[in-house]
């Protein structure tokens, strides 16, 4: 790697993990046609090759998130390391197995990795169900609060509620609700 | 301590908003009380895992934006939808048009004009070529006796119609094709693929005689832009034996041909012809201008001519001379700069999935001449 695109790459990490969405899209752009080629000349369709690619942006997104990570590679050979394991695990999965792998990139034994993948997801799927069962006007109230960190007086005059100490109550309610239909989930699946 | 203001308590403390005292009391509680511990905990995974799957979410949306702008990307946007403007661009070029569909001769005097031309640039080489274009004047008087005849039946005065290919080398609208297809032109238009009719007017800025290149620049106002173009140029000549194929317009349709660089210079050998790649695909009269592409989606040539005299020795000019022609290019002129892709997004594609990309960067050049 030369010094230039070294830096090049540093940049764009460095953009990520300050949110920059268009950091985030040129590393996207950039990197999907080699995985595209990996995947559909291994068996898959390019609608897998979506998919896994981006299962393995999400890994690399969250990774960034961290403050203790350190990448040691290309952006290009994580991806490519990342994505290619989990192909051979969907394989696996599909029961298709495949004698030989055609590879095209250099790879990395990232294997650890994609474990924090699958953690998340199962918790995200517990999220999502509890936060569907919980359904609206608090599910929408909660994300106004934490994630788009609208104030409580935002959030009074968006829902309709009376002042802002209602919305409050509310969401004290909708919090309490969320916890219990989390953690019930939780439970039933891991028991 | 009611509920509502624990649960606030346990909030602020996640967050780290406490402080002094109420950080000290509530960390007493904590040891002593093993409920609260709990109830900490849980909140903490709740809180964390609820903004989790809000980031993955976005991440998600995010991602499928990305996806769609890129599958945008490889679709051409060049026309503005303005109805009008293209019917009345229709409207000028009708007559052009009209005297097109009389003339049913287009294929045989291009055949002769494209090839002739390659002839005229060679005129000093040996024997064989001199012999070859006698033959070339033959045929070209017996189709101008049937030009003749075919105008005393119908009356129309002729106006010569050439038909070649040219593909796009630069986003803001230049193409690049062979200077034979342009040399004696009146007016120029390129025309798309069949499954976005499209014609735009075309002007000559630049022509290598030499080398047989002319760069075009289109001057049509509803012109906008292409889009990103997913080729490159490949550095470096192409080894002997690598497979190659090119995609033209000798008819109404493009043509896909696929051959073999069999040679590094054109016709057998003689000084001028290192500029040349002798190629084993069978071309026809059109051919002429359409790009030439290594198995990884690199350009490495323009087709330019063929040998008739012998079968499947068609001749097509190095890219390396196109890019001396563009560096000329910017150098003398301050117009709208060349802008030649430095990368190729094509190079892990299938051959059909580069082909569809690549087509629609590749034009059918009609030229008029009405002298």
């Amino acid at each position: 790697m030369s010094q230039k695109e070294d830096n090049s790459e540093k940049a764009l990490i460095l953009g990520i993990q300050n949110g920059d969405n268009e950091s985030l899209k040129k590393v996207y752009k950039a990197n999907f046609p080699s995985i595209m080629h990996f995947i559909l000349s291994n068996n898959g369709s390019e609608q897998e090759a979506k998919d896994i690619y981006q299962d393995a942006m999400i890994v690399f997104y969250e990774k960034l998130q961290d403050k203790d990570f350190r990448l040691n590679c290309q952006i290009k050979t994580f991806l490519y390391s990342i994505s290619r394991r989990l192909w051979l695990k969907r394989l696996a999965e599909k029961n298709k197995y495949v004698s030989q792998i055609d590879d095209f990139e250099a790879f990395l034994p990232l294997d650890r990795f994609e474990i924090s993948l699958e953690e998340h997801d199962h918790k995200f799927e517990i999220m999502r169900q509890a936060l569907e069962k919980l359904g609206d006007p608090c599910k929408t109230v909660l994300k106004d609060f934490y994630i788009e960190k609208k104030s409580m007086q935002e959030i009074a005059q968006e829902m309709g509620y009376t002042n802002p100490e209602n919305a409050k109550n509310q969401k004290y309610k909708c919090l309490q609700r969320l916890k219990k239909l989390f953690f019930q989930h939780y439970k039933e699946t891991n028991s | 301590m009611d509920s509502e203001d624990k649960i606030s308590l346990i909030e602020q403390y996640i967050q780290g908003e406490l402080s002094g005292q109420v950080l000290f009391d509530f960390e007493i509680q904590l040891q002593l009380n093993a409920d609260l511990r709990n109830e900490v905990e849980e909140y903490r995974q709740l809180l964390t895992d609820f903004a989790g799957y809000h980031q993955r979410q976005s991440l998600k949306d995010s991602f499928a934006l990305f996806h769609e702008e890129m599958d945008q990307e490889q679709n051409l946007t060049v026309l503005k939808p303005s109805y009008n403007k293209s019917k009345s661009l229709l409207i000028r070029i009708l007559p052009a048009f009209a005297v097109a569909a009389t003339v049913a001769l287009i294929a045989a005097i291009t055949a002769i004009f494209t090839l002739g031309n390659v002839r005229s640039l060679e005129e000093q080489q040996s024997n064989y070529y001199l012999e070859l274009k006698k033959d070339l004047i033959e045929v070209k008087k017996a189709q101008n006796s049937l030009v003749q005849q075919n105008q005393k039946k119908t009356e129309v005065k002729p106006v010569k119609q050439y038909g070649a290919t040219a593909f796009v080398i630069s986003s803001n609208g230049y193409l690049v094709t062979n200077y034979h297809v342009v040399k004696k032109a009146d007016s120029i238009y390129i025309e798309g693929y069949p499954e976005a009719p499209m014609r735009l007017k075309v002007e000559v800025v630049y022509n290598d005689v030499l080398k047989d290149l002319s760069i075009l620049k289109i001057t049509d106002t509803s012109f906008i832009g292409f889009a990103e173009l997913p080729y490159t140029l490949r550095q470096g000549e192409a080894e002997l034996g690598e497979q190659v194929y090119t995609l033209a317009y000798p008819r109404m349709d493009m043509v896909y041909g696929e051959g073999s660089i069999s040679a590094k210079s054109g016709y057998r050998g003689s000084l001028m012809d290192t500029t040349l790649y002798q190629i084993s695909i069978p071309v026809n009269p059109g051919n002429s201008g359409g790009p030439l592409m290594d198995e990884r989606g690199y350009l490495v040539g323009i087709v330019a001519g063929k040998d008739t005299s012998k079968d499947g020795a068609t001749f097509a000019v190095k890219t390396h001379y196109l890019k001396t022609l563009v560096d000329n290019l910017a150098n003398t002129q301050n117009t709208d700069p060349i802008i030649l892709s430095n990368q190729n997004k094509i190079q892990y594609l299938s051959r059909p999935e580069q082909i569809k990309l690549l087509k629609k960067f590749v034009f059918m050049v009609k030229v008029y001449d009405g002298k």
